[in-house]
């Protein structure tokens, strides 16, 4: 098991090299002067002369690749082309506010979505399956911006249990973490229903029931576990789509989190805060994925032995 | 006895009539909270770096203009300065300033603080982009002593006295700014009517009442402290969220209402509307005179005659505000009515009259063919509305008279780039002013690339007359020269005004005092909340 965490971390970490050199690059890859691009308004030849340098834009591309790797890793990712402050501390006070938006809507998904599809297996073909499955498809269907405006005019307008936008408290989460749970709960439910009934069909399953086991035990002991396999893979996939499309629902509900940072860092051109989150969004989800693999080890023994 | 009823019913029906509606008006009380809903973020909040809108808005009420212009007649009056004077050949200023003034950090308003502040904005190491801009030919900023201010400068600077107005000018506080670097504008040190408590970056600020304050320019009923606790910027750039939450009550000001809402809410009394002319370059399109065929005169009359300016009212704006038929709007000194018979009004017809004779003739899918190229040209355009619905609008409107005009829409800060270095035919703009020297930033040949002269339009006589625009003190010669400049610009049409912007604002009934002040940003030292 040793060997493969340790193979699992080094992947990770090529994978974030390896965007590192594509966030780097695309400053370079857009069209145009880059510096030009940053400083559209009032800037003078001379306010050009000044990113040029403080970008190291002038050197060759490996001397500033490693400078930007260099104080990267460092924890120094520039500053702000727009407000000048430090672009790790623009990101750093948003995180904690898209992790708990993130983690709210995962276990709204986890819990709805795994549950229906539980259900769904073990009920085949009843009512309660046929419409789970239709409220699947609205859930897959729905623009997180349309669903996030009918639960802001249904629940914080017209019955005022909630409240509209922005973050001061638990309440504040609810309407967005609905919203972006619905995708993600459709996607569980589904995986967990057909990953179920291919378990239910196979032969331990039936061995277990011919053993007289009541049927929860049956379920939760032996078929739940394997079942489980394809689901934690789509599940740490899924917190991807949660990082990015939390920027809809952030901006939906003004919620302040590293999605709006990167949707106005992009509409205003303004590289650093763009290649800095992207970096950092990018590693977490590498994060994800090992703590995914690792959760592999132990749930699925095949892994652990192997 | 039936009479006396019938007399006393009547009577008891008129004192009903008379009183019903009689809301006795709201007396100004302390306390409270007020918060504004901005649509967009803002940069920050240090006056000589600050270039986005939002943010000019909140230092409004954190900083206090050296002269400020009377909201409502745009006469130029003191602020903190309370008197100045000019040099007889007009190169040097006097200004002099109030005296018991104290920025929020307890130091003195002197003039060593008021030269410290200006100086600051020609320092190179803080980049400012207002140096040249607003200072203009200024060479020394001197206190030769502790309540006079000293400007020297190269050559008369007639709109100089508008640059004091500006937010940008205003002074800070030379103990902080000094401490903090270019980090002043995430802890401002003003000497507004409101203190900063918490600056949230792009988000939130919280400002709180400055208890000090005691120096409101004279024109305000209000002289003391502000009768608010706390006011609170909030950024939610959702139109939808915005007006939920207004509606809801969480927000109690919409900042740039959309067209649309105000109208649907105009008549609720839960709500008021406001609204303010801006003054200023209106919004205009841009010829790029430097491009084939826009750089045919002819050419540039004949699309004036194929603009209409009324569709383009109603429809993207719902009539709110008029229609634009000279380079300056009538909310700017400078402006003059009869100016606006001399526009060319609209009239397809005559269009494709003038671009028969300057040699177009129809092609087979109708669109004008000369010397076997069609009129085919790129309109660029950032890419929310409004201006996009407006570029649309005018779209079809060429295309009616044979013009292939091909939209693109790009996000506004690589769209500015691009106007700025001529890439686009035709394009679309307006420049916020107080001042008719904003034509001197749009009109000058020395202005392209450098400033916002995107028509790239070169004439030696409206350069000249600029200049002299710029450097004629006395008012009646000014607004002369100012004429003859705006004549030229409507018959060389570099640019087509079309819509006088008018901006509007929601705010909850409970609201009172509400002011906008000559720039339509607003002022919150004079309102109070009553309670709902």
């Amino acid at each position: 098991m040793l060997s493969y965490i340790r193979r699992r971390v080094i992947l990770g970490l090529l994978t974030v090299l390896g965007v590192s050199v594509g966030v780097f690059m695309m400053v370079h890859v857009v069209p145009g002067d880059p510096v030009l691009v940053m400083l559209f308004e009032l800037a003078s030849p001379a306010d050009h002369q000044a990113l040029r340098e403080q970008l190291g834009l002038d050197k060759p591309l490996h001397v500033q690749y490693w400078r930007y790797f260099s104080s990267a890793v460092r924890g120094d990712l520039g500053r702000s082309v727009r407000s000048n402050r430090p672009v790790l501390g623009e990101i750093a006070w948003r995180i904690p506010n898209t992790i708990r938006l993130a983690a709210l809507a995962l276990l709204l998904a986890v819990v709805f979505g795994g549950i229906t599809g539980i259900i769904s297996a073990v009920r085949r073909h009843t009512l309660f399956d046929h419409a789970a499955m239709v409220s699947v498809l609205l859930g897959l269907s729905m623009p997180s911006f349309w669903l996030g405006f009918m639960l802001i005019i249904i629940f914080a307008v017209r019955l005022e249990w909630l409240p509209v936008a922005g973050y001061e408290g638990f309440r504040y989460l609810i309407l967005p973490g609905l919203t972006l749970a619905a995708a993600p709960s459709a996607v569980l439910a589904r995986l967990t229903r057909s990953s179920m009934l291919e378990v239910l069909h196979q032969d331990y399953v039936r061995t277990a029931r011919a053993k007289g086991l009541r049927e929860t035990v049956v379920i939760a002991r032996h078929a739940l576990k394997n079942s489980l396999i394809p689901v934690i893979t789509v599940l740490g996939l899924q917190v991807g789509y949660l990082l990015g499309g939390a920027v809809i629902t952030e901006s939906v509900f003004a919620y302040p989190g590293i999605g709006r940072l990167v949707v106005d860092a992009i509409l205003a051109r303004d590289f650093p805060v763009v290649q800095g989150t992207v970096l950092v969004i990018a590693l977490g989800f590498v994060l994800v994925n090992l703590a995914v693999d690792l959760t592999y080890a132990l749930v699925d023994p095949r892994v652990r032995y192997g | 006895m039936r009479r006396t009823w019938t007399v006393l019913c009547v009577v008891f029906a008129l004192f009903a009539l008379l009183t019903s509606g009689q809301a006795a008006a709201p007396a100004p009380r302390s306390g409270g909270r007020v918060v504004v809903a901005l649509n967009a973020g803002f940069d920050t909040l240090d006056p000589a770096l600050a270039v986005f809108t939002f943010a000019r808005e909140i230092m409004g009420n954190v900083y206090d203009p050296l002269l400020i212009r009377n909201p409502q007649t745009g006469e130029i009056l003191p602020g903190l300065a309370s008197s100045w004077t000019f040099s007889p050949d007009g190169r040097v200023m006097l200004l002099k300033l109030r005296q018991g003034v104290i920025f929020h950090d307890g130091t003195p308003l002197t003039a060593e603080a008021v030269a410290f502040s200006l100086n600051r904005l020609r320092d190179p190491a803080i980049r400012s982009p207002f140096a040249v801009s607003i200072l203009g030919p200024v060479q020394s900023i001197e206190s030769p002593d502790p309540f006079t201010v000293q400007i020297t400068m190269s050559a008369p600077f007639a709109p100089f006295l508008d640059s004091l107005t500006e937010i940008s000018l205003a002074p800070v506080s030379p103990a902080a700014a000094r401490r903090l670097g270019r980090d002043f504008g995430q802890t401002p040190v003003g000497t507004g009517p409101f203190m900063v408590k918490e600056i949230v970056p792009n988000q939130r600020v919280v400002l709180v009442r400055n208890p000090n304050y005691r120096w409101a320019p004279r024109f305000f009923r209000h002289r003391g402290p502000a009768y608010l606790d706390e006011l609170v910027y909030t950024v939610v750039p959702e139109d939808a969220t915005r007006m939920a939450q207004l509606v809801r009550g969480e927000v109690n000001v919409l900042y740039n209402a959309p067209a649309r809402e105000v109208r649907r809410l105009e008549r609720n009394p839960n709500f008021r509307a406001h609204f303010k002319q801006q003054s200023g370059f209106p919004r205009v399109i841009i010829l790029n005179t430097t491009k084939w065929p826009f750089d045919d005169v002819r050419v540039r009359v004949a699309v004036a005659h194929a603009i209409n300016k009324e569709e383009i009212l109603k429809t993207t704006y719902e009539g709110i505000g008029e229609v634009a038929h000279t380079p300056l709007s009538p909310a700017t000194w400078g402006y003059n009515k009869a100016l606006e018979q001399q526009a060319y009004p609209y009239n397809p017809d005559r269009a494709r009259q003038l671009l028969g004779e300057a040699g177009w003739r129809a092609g087979p899918d109708g669109i004008l063919v000369k010397d076997g190229r069609p009129f085919r040209v790129r309109l660029w355009s950032g890419n929310v509305p409004p201006p996009l619905i407006d570029a649309q609008l005018q779209q079809a409107q060429l295309r009616a008279v044979g013009i292939d005009a091909q939209l693109n829409a790009i996000e506004q800060a690589p769209y500015l780039a691009a106007i700025r270095r001529g890439d686009h035919d035709l394009g679309g703009m307006l420049f916020v002013s107080a001042d008719p020297d904003v034509l001197y930033i749009i009109g000058h040949s020395s202005q392209i690339t450098a400033g916002w002269n995107t028509a790239f339009y070169r004439n030696p006589d409206l350069d000249r007359l600029l200049e002299q625009g710029r450097t004629t003190l006395d008012s009646r010669a000014r607004f002369q020269i100012y004429t003859r400049i705006q004549e030229h610009i409507i018959r060389n049409v570099p640019y087509i005004p079309y819509y006088v912007i008018t901006r509007s604002f929601l705010t909850t009934s409970n609201v009172n005092g509400y002011l906008l002040d000559a720039r339509a940003f607003e002022l919150f030292h004079n309102v109070w909340v009553t309670p709902r």
